[in-house]
């Protein structure tokens, strides 16, 4: 658990944690999106990637975000890394027109097309996680939920009780550190009694787990009780008018961030509309790198 | 069957920005047979300090010798199978109740014995002798533990441990949540088990429990053993270096000596003692 | 002076047979402290729920500022009403100080730009100002619970119930949120506070204790009163205050204290004297 590092939020206080949590849900998706492009040619859209990823490594230094923890996160999908590596190498491609052999053996050959291929994939990757890392490791769950829950609003219409899910949301995010405490706790007590649960066959084990469930479900059930109880108390109505404490405030910046996130998606829509390639403009027709 | 602690460091999240040395090199001896309180601040390391003792928890340096186990930082040292450890050191964790699961009261509190090897008979034999030892009749074997009110409850995980027949029993804060006479039953039923052989060692803030139950106390203070002592020694003096209150009957006594009636710090366990102590010195 | 809270011939079961609240009458007056005391299993915090409107189907009557407790009443009596329940953990509904507090407001409609200023004055007041950006998970139960009465005390309440507030936490937490009950009621002599509680030591600072055992009112009165009965107290096996079984003690070993001697120093002087 402690090794996942995606999703754990960093309490800086950097110009990326001020912003708008809304701005940085939607900059992010504009991000990936953009990031999601294929040119016509790889040296054109390693060029856009390579633009792209400068920019999101700026933003990471901004933000103090961790690059060690982005290579630890790679490291704990290692596995699925190389199984994908090995896809695209291995199987052959049909899309690319002209192939460009870069070794064979026993007369089964490999392009070198299928490598860029492979490579374009794997910076993909690691650009996604990257920007996902900034935006939970910037915002915190309950302001995302908040992003979350103005994104929703327009569903009320339709009868969606997005205020009440977000509620829910934050009260689950709220109550995860106890829950894990209560784990904690219970499976310490019941190994105390004799439980093992690392060792054992397949009934044993049962017989753990269930040691472990039915006592949690229990304390769970008692503490959304008490919360339920409690909640009303202190005047809660689900479906009553609540004021809100924390307000989001779209600032000058974040229209500014918001702007230039547009812009590069925009830039990319438009590269990709009209096959531009800007090598092929500077090196003369026919090119080829 | 003495408790050996040498050397033991135990650091949480060890190599990381949130490493955590709750234990800093602890050297000590609790001696069998008696009825030992742990006390210190909360985070002082008192929890983590009985968890090596059921080997729930194993030191990042040192070693702890309980009954020819070895709990020790060192895989040569370490006993094997340090799992039937468990059996001999009982533990009851704060709110046990919470660890309640089996459909009946008699299979929940037979469950330890049958982990530890025993037939179903056997596990059921002692989990009845269990019983009867905590004061749950044969009404109660074949009731649901959920449908048990709090106090029960408890003694129902209480008799899920002692069903193991330890040793030694650990028991951190177990009045917790108790009204005042459920307490004083509970603490009653663990100078009982104390009378029938078994070590007691308490976890517990509460002082005024401490100074009327316990022979010896361990104070913890960031993680050291900061004394070993008597009640009487260590109640004499002012604990607030400990953060820690002194027993009402101490405070009081304490009070008298500054208004002049001089009180000698021998033992004042509860009211009755501090009264005889009174009587003493008011007309001599 | 005017009553807080009155109950008449309150009668309560969950199954029909067995009633776990029997005829039941008594009043608080406002700005004093009560103490409702009885084991756990008296039927206690089950007249803390129906004090708060959270249980329906009862018999008698039940008025919280005048005002009948019912489904049209309960808005407006939550409004001037804090609960703090025992466990500290599942009434903490914010994922820091600062939000659990605002929790309260939101629901009551506070403005937004309000309920900073709201945040401050009452963490402060109940001690927690340094404390407004953590979470619960690391705070004591003490502090938890402080948290909560200062939700409470944000709402400007006319009473305050105890629900076995203090009943999870060590005696160093239990001092603390007696002390701060103290302070508070220093402060607002008009503040109501009823306390369900098994603590004698708490109720033995309370204008009013009231003894509940097995749902029905045993003693009621004064804490000297109450606490007088040492016969009836011990019948149901309720302890005394350490002042009182000090002196009981103390008379056993022939020492003569007159009744007059209400508190330790009083005591303390008395002996030494």
């Amino acid at each position: 658990m402690a090794s996942f590092a995606l999703g754990k939020y960093i309490p800086y206080k950097t110009p990326i944690h001020r912003m708008d949590p809304r701005v940085k849900v939607l900059g992010m998706i504009f991000l990936m999106v953009a990031v999601f492009f294929s040119y016509s040619t790889f040296s054109m859209t390693f060029s856009v990637m390579g633009a792209i990823a400068l920019f999101i490594i700026v933003i990471m230094i901004i933000s103090k975000t961790s690059f060690l923890k982005l290579l630890r996160s790679l490291k704990s999908l290692w596995f699925m890394i190389i199984f994908l590596l090995i896809i695209y190498v291995v199987v052959p491609k049909n899309d690319v027109t002209e192939m460009h052999v870069a070794f064979a053996i026993k007369g089964y050959n490999f392009y070198w097309e299928s490598f860029l291929d492979a490579a374009r994939i794997l910076l993909r990757l690691v650009l996604m996680i990257g920007l996902s890392m900034v935006l939970t490791a910037t915002t915190s769950p309950l302001d995302l939920t908040y992003a979350l829950e103005w994104y929703m609003t327009p569903l009320k219409v339709i009868g969606f009780p997005a205020h009440i899910i977000a509620m829910t949301i934050s009260l689950a995010l709220r109550f995860i550190p106890t829950i894990l405490e209560d784990v904690n706790r219970i499976m310490k007590a019941q190994t105390s009694r004799g439980v093992d649960f690392e060792h054992g066959g397949f009934g044993k084990k049962i017989k753990a787990i269930i040691s472990l469930i039915i006592p949690l479900f229990v304390s769970a059930f008692i503490r959304s009780d008490e919360l339920a109880n409690a909640m009303e108390c202190r005047g809660y109505d689900p479906n009553g008018k609540r004021t809100k404490y924390r307000k989001m405030h779209f600032k000058w910046s974040d229209a500014l961030a918001l702007v230039v996130v547009a812009a590069i998606l925009g830039g990319c829509i438009y590269m990709k509309v009209i096959n531009f390639d800007l090598f092929n403009i500077l090196l003369g027709e026919g090119a080829v790198l | 069957m003495p408790i050996v602690f040498s050397n033991v460091f135990h650091c949480y999240n060890p190599k990381s920005p949130y490493s955590f040395n709750a234990l800093n090199d602890i050297n000590m001896t609790i001696d069998e047979g008696k009825f030992i309180a742990i006390v210190g601040r909360t985070g002082s390391g008192k929890t983590t300090l009985v968890q090596h003792m059921n080997a729930l928890l194993k030191p990042t340096q040192g070693k702890v010798e309980i009954n020819g186990y070895v709990n020790s930082s060192n895989k040569k040292e370490r006993t094997k199978k340090i799992g039937g450890l468990r059996q001999e050191v009982g533990m009851v964790f704060q709110f046990p109740e919470y660890q309640l699961f089996e459909e009946t009261v008699l299979k929940d509190v037979a469950f330890g014995p049958k982990n530890f090897g025993a037939t179903k008979e056997e596990a059921e034999e002692a989990a009845k002798a269990a019983m009867a030892r905590v004061g749950l009749d044969e009404s109660f074997y074949e009731r649901s533990p959920f449908q048990l009110s709090g106090g029960e409850k408890r003694k129902v995980a209480i008799a899920g441990i002692l069903a193991m027949n330890p040793k030694i029993l650990v028991v951190d804060e177990p009045t917790a949540g108790l009204d005042p006479q459920a307490s004083k039953d509970t603490m009653n039923l663990f100078k009982e088990i104390l009378a029938s052989g078994t070590t007691i060692i308490l976890v517990s803030h509460d002082m005024d429990i401490v100074s009327e139950y316990a022979d010896e106390v361990i104070v913890m203070e960031n993680g050291k053993v900061a004394k070993q002592c008597t009640p009487e020694e260590l109640f004499g003096v002012s604990l607030s270096e400990y953060s820690l209150d002194n027993p009402h009957t101490y405070k009081f006594a304490e009070e008298l000596r500054k208004k002049g009636l001089n009180i000698p710090t021998t033992s004042l366990k509860n009211v009755d003692e501090l009264a005889k102590a009174i009587k003493e010195n008011i007309h001599g | 002076m005017s009553k807080i809270l009155e109950v008449k011939n309150l009668q309560f079961s969950y199954e029909k047979e067995t009633p776990v609240i029997k005829d039941v009458s008594f009043d608080v007056e406002e700005g004093s402290y009560v103490c409702l005391i009885g084991h756990n299993g008296s039927g206690k915090s089950t007249l803390a729920k129906i004090l708060a409107g959270l249980l329906s189907d009862w018999e008698g009557s039940v008025k919280v500022f005048g005002l009948e407790v019912n489904r049209d009443n309960i808005r407006e009596i939550r409004s001037k009403l804090g609960l703090v329940f025992q466990n500290p953990d599942n009434q903490f509904v914010g994922s820091t100080v600062r939000d659990d507090m605002a929790f309260g407001l939101e629901n009551r409609r506070i403005p937004t730009e309000e309920m900073d200023g709201i945040i401050n004055k009452y963490a402060g007041e109940a001690g927690m100002i340094q404390f407004l950006d953590s979470s619960p998970e690391n705070l004591s139960g003490g502090q938890k619970q402080r948290v909560a009465i200062a939700g409470i005390l944000a709402i400007n309440p006319d009473l305050i119930i105890y629900d076995e507030a203090t009943s999870m936490l060590d005696p160093s937490g239990k001092k603390d949120i007696l002390s701060l009950t103290l302070k508070l009621k220093e402060e607002n002599p008009r503040l109501t506070v009823f306390s369900i509680t098994h603590d004698v030591e708490e109720a033995w600072r309370a204008d009013k204790v009231i003894v509940f055992n097995h749902g029905e009112i045993v003693l009621e009165g004064t804490p000297t009163e109450v606490f007088s009965h040492t016969k009836e107290l011990q019948e149901i096996r309720l302890e005394a205050p350490f002042i009182i079984s000090l002196i009981n003690a103390l008379r056993k070993q022939g020492i003569d204290i007159p009744d007059s001697i209400k508190t330790e120093e009083e005591l303390e002087d008395f002996l030494c004297r």
